[in-house]
């Protein structure tokens, strides 16, 4: 049995796990996207504008990659944003490039991260793909490291150019599977995954005009703005397809908070996202956690699907 | 007292007790970011406090609970209660043992861990507790008493009511 001491002495051990407080003061004062002195007088309202423009399109992106996964294409018929708001979103897509990309699901159905946020052909992108079953608990746990190639996609099976679509790259997999309590790394996979970061395409989404302002709300007790995504008429013959896109961002840090697709089945998605500083401790989180006891397995990624 | 001041004097306090609230430090520094860049747009206000650290301290537990109410649970299956245990009589055994039980602590209700740690960390009373959740004494000696259980944490027959560790200020 333990004993309140040993609960001391835990807390006595996490509070020398605590942040810096140069890296905390650091969003407070600049924002994610500014480096520079600490303590200095703060900027305010240039650090809300750059939040702003990240999320947004940092939302955009998000949404055009989910609709572009269902196989549906954006439309562009809609009407233009404010020219505000569209040099908000452009300029976003300048700043948020170096940040790590957030993204997940609700219900708790796992997450992701992408570093760099945007990334350019030639870079090297780290991915982490989170599965959370419904019982809440992590089945599979997979980072991917890939040099971004000069061309890739599958526009074609979107038409939408805000996505790469669905790419097959090569790289390093790093999987961890708590349900076999095992783990292994392979280099030289090919892997295929999809990445909401076509920056060239954003551009152009944003200049045909995508979103639409609703309306002024709550959610979740803050006052937030619901936008409308425009949509395509996609394919009808497809049997899902997204019937609506909404999204809100906070009214006053203009952050994400929430975004929703409801198909043609009846279903709807829940997504949250937002963008975090480049840190060692975010950084962290793109690397999957191997527990202690876990065995490393020899077999190959396609083979351990088999087993 | 200015934003600057608070920072200097009185921030590695509180984030000390962010981290031992959310039990890692990447979570410790979102959830501290996310607050004292609220903090900051109202600091006119927070500033003027008598103890503005105890008001942004009252915004970090709000954002925790909160925070924790709609995020998913990601605790891999292997962490935690199923840390070998076996008894081993040297340090190494002793810093598993933390490790456990910081690794248990998280799997708690956000309000279960917030009582925990200002109880056993800030050595707060259960009243003071009640005022700053906004709940009843017996609700947080209830939070406590599962949360204790929980953990095979053995209670002692009177709550601390010093401090165990003075606060940085």
């Amino acid at each position: 049995m333990r004993t309140e001491d040993d609960l001391r002495e835990a807390y006595r051990a996490l509070e020398r796990r605590a942040p810096d407080a140069g890296t905390v003061l650091r969003a407070v004062y600049d924002g994610p996207r500014r480096r520079g002195s600490l303590l200095r007088a703060p900027r305010r309202r240039s650090r809300r504008v750059i939040l702003a423009v990240v999320a947004v399109a940092a939302a955009v992106t998000v949404v055009g990659v989910t609709l572009a996964a269902a196989g549906w294409p954006v439309g562009r018929g809609g009407p233009a944003p404010a020219v505000s708001l569209r040099a908000r979103l452009l300029a976003a897509i300048s700043h948020a490039g170096g940040d790590v990309l957030y993204a997940r699901q609700s219900p708790d159905r796992g997450g992701m991260w992408i570093w760099p946020g945007y990334p350019r052909p030639g870079q090297r992108v780290r991915v982490r793909v989170l599965g959370v079953g419904s019982s809440g608990v992590i089945g599979k746990d997979a980072e991917y490291i890939f040099t971004m190639p000069a061309r890739a996609g599958t526009s074609a099976r979107s038409g939408n150019p805000i996505d790469w679509g669905l790419m097959t790259v090569t790289g390093t997999l790093l999987v961890v599977d708590h349900r076999r309590r095992d783990w292994g790394e392979w280099k030289h996979q090919n892997i295929t995954v999809g990445l909401p970061v076509n920056a060239a395409g954003i551009r152009g989404e944003i200049a045909h005009g995508q979103l639409r302002v609703i309306r002024r709300t709550t959610v979740r007790g803050r006052r937030a703005i619901e936008l409308a995504i425009t949509l395509g008429h996609g394919a009808r013959a497809n049997p899902l397809r997204v019937t609506a896109a909404e999204l809100w961002v906070n009214a006053a840090t203009y952050l994400p908070m929430r975004q929703l697709l409801r198909f043609s089945d009846g279903k709807q998605a829940l997504t949250n996202y937002g963008f975090l500083m480049p840190t060692s401790a975010n950084l962290a989180k793109l690397r999957p956690d191997i527990p202690a006891g876990y065995r490393r397995t020899t077999l190959q990624p396609d083979q351990r699907e088999k087993s | 007292m200015t934003f600057e001041e608070f920072a200097v004097e009185l921030l590695p306090g509180l984030l000390r007790f962010t981290v031992v609230l959310t039990g890692d430090r990447g979570t410790a520094e979102d959830l501290a970011q996310e607050v004292l860049v609220r903090a900051h747009g109202r600091w006119d206000t927070i500033g003027a406090l008598d103890r503005p650290d105890r008001y942004v301290r009252k915004m970090l537990l709000n954002e925790f609970v909160s925070w924790r109410r709609r995020s998913w649970r990601l605790v891999p299956s292997g962490l935690g209660s199923e840390v070998d245990r076996r008894a081993v009589a040297d340090h190494a055994a002793g810093y598993a043992e933390r490790d456990a039980l910081a690794g248990e602590l998280a799997k708690l209700p956000a309000r279960q861990r917030a009582v925990l740690a200002l109880r056993y960390y800030d050595g707060l009373s259960d009243a003071e507790i009640a005022g700053l959740l906004g709940c009843s004494p017996g609700t947080v000696r209830g939070y406590a008493s599962r949360a204790l259980a929980a953990l095979r944490i053995e209670m002692t027959a009177r709550p601390p009511s010093v401090p165990a560790f003075s606060e940085e200020t």
